[in-house]
Formats: structure tokens, C-alpha cells, sequence
């Protein structure tokens, strides 16, 4: 993208990605805050290397530095824990106070869905989550991930099929309790 | 899904915090340059601390407020490294001991 991408045209397409893109790193790191600054990161990254990314390429390259900045930042966080002297960013989870259900059971609830989430294999994770917020056809999710297009629909299916098992025996184990 | 689950939808779409392009123009903007200063020091600390251990270490001391947007994009750099470790000066000897089990650690120094 040979200065092609100028600051009207990465403003514009902040505008245009931004929900979709907060929508998947949030299911990273799980905190308001941090998922906007992470897609930011991708912005000014992308703006940064604006001389080398084709226009052909730039949102799959867009999107392909977000996914790793969330899963950087995961793996930063699971270090974290090993860390209790670093001071920690706020992690409470603020859209969960703003829902009109009560807090502890959809504390509860949103808890199940981190972990089961969570529990995911990273590529699964990723594509699913390209699949479920993006708004991209299976072609373009195919070329952020550098997969066959097959792959993509096969890991969604195998992802919402993990997800679904998570679920039902968390599930499960709550009604135990 | 499930009788805890049913309520919320693992794929709700959430708002982002409000002004968030106006945040993106304010940081196209700033200065991201690092602080030499800074890494001059802690190059001298680590180069010493890892003449202690003798890990393969890498090193960077700099104020708290620019140092996790660093880390980030250190990161990038130390794909294959197992573990990273991060320090502050009360706990350096503490935390070393851990870092020594494990070649590939990459070691920060966190200067306040």
C-alpha cells in the first residue's frame, strides 16, 4: 500500500472494524478497557508499517495483528498470575454491572462462558471468533489465517461443538453444587 | 445451552467504550520513542545480573507508565521463549531463582 493508507483512510477504517475487532480480543482478555486499547495497538501498528502492507491486504493484515496482540496479552496475563507483586490492571468485567440481570447469576454465567471460552484451542478460538464478529466470508478468514478455506468451516464446527460440551458439563456441575 | 448459560450468548455483540477514534487520534500522535536514559541503566544492571546467573538475558528498565506498551512489542520479538519473567527491585534475588530453572527465560528488570 504504497502511502495509499493515509489517516482519513485508517480513521475510516477504525469506524468501519472497531466493534467487530473489540468483540474478538474481548474474548481474550476479558476487560472493557484493555480490548480497546489492544485494537488501538492494531491500528497504530498497521499505521506504522502503512509502507509495507499492500491495499489488497490491509484488513487481513489488520486483523492478523490484532488476533496476536489478544494473544499475546492472554499469555501475558497467565504469567501474570505468577507475578502478585506487578500491579494489575482492573479486570472486572464493567458491561457485566450494566446488564439488567442479577449480577451474581450472570457473574456466574459469564464466568462459564470465559472458561469454557477459554478452554478452546487458540486457532479454533480465533477463527470462531473471525466466523462469529467479523462479518468476513470464509475466503477472506481463510487469508487473515493463512489456512485452507475447508479448515475454516471445519474449526468453526469443531469450536462450537467444544463450546457447546464445555458449557453443558459446567452446567452440570453447577446444578451439582 | 444450559440452565446457568441460557440467559447470556457467548457472541453478544458488546459496544466498545465511547470515543474511542478520538483516543486513536490522540495516540497517532504521541511520541512512542523509548527512554534511553532509562535503557542505558538497566542494560548496565541486567549485563551484571546476567553475568550472576548466567542466563541469556534480556534487559530493559524504564519508567511503569511506558513499560507494558514495551513489553508488548518485545514480545514480538521473543516468539519462542518459554516463560518471561518480570521483576521489580524488592524481589530481583526471589524471582532469579525461579529464572535459572529454565534457559529460555527472557528477564525484565522493572525499574521504579
Amino acid at each position: 500500500m504504497q502511502d495509499s493508507l493515509t489517516r482519513e483512510l485508517l480513521e475510516r477504517l477504525y469506524v468501519q472494524h472497531e466493534k467487530a475487532l473489540y468483540n474478538i480480543v474481548y474474548r481474550w482478555v476479558w476487560n472493557a478497557q484493555e480490548a480497546q486499547d489492544l485494537v488501538q495497538e492494531g491500528f497504530l501498528k498497521l499505521w506504522e508499517a502503512r509502507s509495507r502492507v499492500d491495499s489488497e491486504s490491509v484488513e487481513a493484515y489488520l486483523y492478523r495483528v490484532v488476533l496476536n496482540l489478544a494473544a499475546k496479552r492472554h499469555r501475558w496475563h497467565k504469567l501474570r498470575r505468577f507475578l502478585p507483586g506487578i500491579t494489575l490492571a482492573n479486570t472486572a468485567d464493567e458491561q457485566e454491572e450494566r446488564d439488567g440481570l442479577h449480577h451474581l447469576e450472570r457473574e456466574r454465567a459469564m464466568s462459564n462462558i470465559r472458561l469454557a471460552l477459554n478452554k478452546l484451542p487458540h486457532r479454533s478460538k480465533q477463527t470462531l471468533m473471525l466466523c462469529e464478529f467479523s462479518e468476513f466470508s470464509y475466503e477472506q478468514i481463510a487469508k487473515i489465517l493463512n489456512i485452507p478455506v475447508g479448515t475454516v468451516g471445519s474449526r468453526r464446527t469443531n469450536a462450537l461443538r467444544s463450546l457447546r460440551f464445555q458449557l453443558e458439563r459446567q452446567d452440570g456441575n453447577d446444578n451439582h453444587e | 445451552m444450559s440452565r446457568t448459560t441460557e440467559h447470556l450468548d457467548p457472541f453478544e455483540k458488546l459496544t466498545p467504550p465511547a470515543g474511542g477514534l478520538n483516543k486513536l487520534r490522540e495516540r497517532l500522535t504521541d511520541d512512542r520513542s523509548l527512554y534511553p536514559g532509562w535503557i542505558i541503566g538497566g542494560v548496565l544492571t541486567a549485563t551484571i545480573l546476567a553475568g550472576a546467573v548466567g542466563l541469556s538475558l534480556q534487559e530493559v528498565a524504564m519508567p511503569p507508565s511506558a513499560f507494558e506498551s514495551h513489553l508488548l512489542s518485545q514480545l514480538e520479538r521473543y516468539e519462542q521463549a518459554e516463560a518471561i519473567l518480570v521483576v521489580g527491585p524488592d524481589r530481583d534475588i526471589a524471582s532469579l531463582s525461579v529464572a535459572t530453572s529454565n534457559p529460555n527465560v527472557v528477564f525484565y528488570w522493572l525499574e521504579f
